[in-house]
């Protein structure tokens, strides 16, 4: 297993856990995270300050019902790719996507730029409006 | 290089001889979806080939050969792939300098039954396209 994908199951992990600390760990300083479609979350969010607010106010409005199940994982030094299965609940409305996710680490592994699509996009933007 | 790289590569070079039916017949199940993503003239699901080939022709009409595509890197997994490419345009509005990252999920024939053109910078792609 390359060293990235490790630290890409790292990341979903700490995810999981919402385990703060340890999504940090995971990213650049700089990280940029693409946040595709039309809905209000939609946007670049830019340096990991802004993009752990993006993870928290996603967790709260969703009620930490968001899963992520790993479909696959691959990656080599430089690029990653996350293909999971994404399921939650948001005020009566239930999401059940599965999203093809690109990554680029830095030179110490760390994410420094995220961007990802959903087989249901009109599903996501649904979901958050 | 796997199975589905080799597959995609093949694929690639018909689609440069000209051959997008080849292209399709080759690499693409009947069953395909291609998800687009963005706001422009081409966002949106294409399903089975014909559409996906349809799709691919008016793409190609609207870039006119404008754009200049550099692998950067090729992912293989058990049943997905992602494919990595530097992608740069000169046009009207400015420079296009995007990273490409096309995910692809293949059936058991070893064709892709899902295919996502996913872009760093969507906005970029869909005001180049229009």
């Amino acid at each position: 297993m390359h060293p990235n994908v490790k630290r890409l199951e790292t990341f979903l992990d700490a995810y999981a856990e919402n385990d703060v600390p340890g999504i940090r760990n995971c990213l650049a300083d700089d990280a940029v995270w693409h946040v595709g479609g039309t809905h209000r979350l939609s946007g670049d969010y830019r340096g990991a300050a802004s993009i752990l607010e993006y993870f928290e106010r996603v967790g709260e409005e969703t009620g930490r019902t968001l899963h992520l199940e790993r479909l696959e994982l691959l990656a080599n030094d430089e690029r990653g790719a996350a293909f999971l299965r994404v399921t939650g609940e948001r005020g009566g409305h239930h999401l059940d996507v599965t999203m093809a996710e690109a990554f680029q680490f830095d030179d110490s592994g760390r994410i420094k730029e995220f961007w990802a699509h959903a087989t249901d996009q009109d599903a996501i933007d649904r979901f958050w409006s | 290089m796997g199975e589905k790289a080799e597959r995609l590569a093949e694929a690639m070079a018909l689609v440069s001889q000209g051959d997008a039916q080849g292209f399709g017949d080759l690499l693409l199940a009947d069953n395909v979806t291609w998800h687009w993503p963005g706001r422009s003239s081409v966002s949106g699901e294409y399903h089975g080939r014909a559409e996906v080939l349809e799709l691919l022709s008016g793409f190609h009409r609207l870039t006119d050969n404008r754009l200049q595509v550099v692998p950067l890197d090729l992912l293989e997994g058990e049943e997905h792939l992602m494919s990595f490419t530097q992608v740069t345009a000169e046009s009207e509005d400015g420079k296009l300098d995007v990273i490409m990252a096309d995910a692809m999920r293949f059936d058991d024939s070893g064709r892709v039954v899902e295919f996502w053109t996913l872009s760093n910078d969507q906005e970029a792609v869909d005001t180049f396209i229009g």
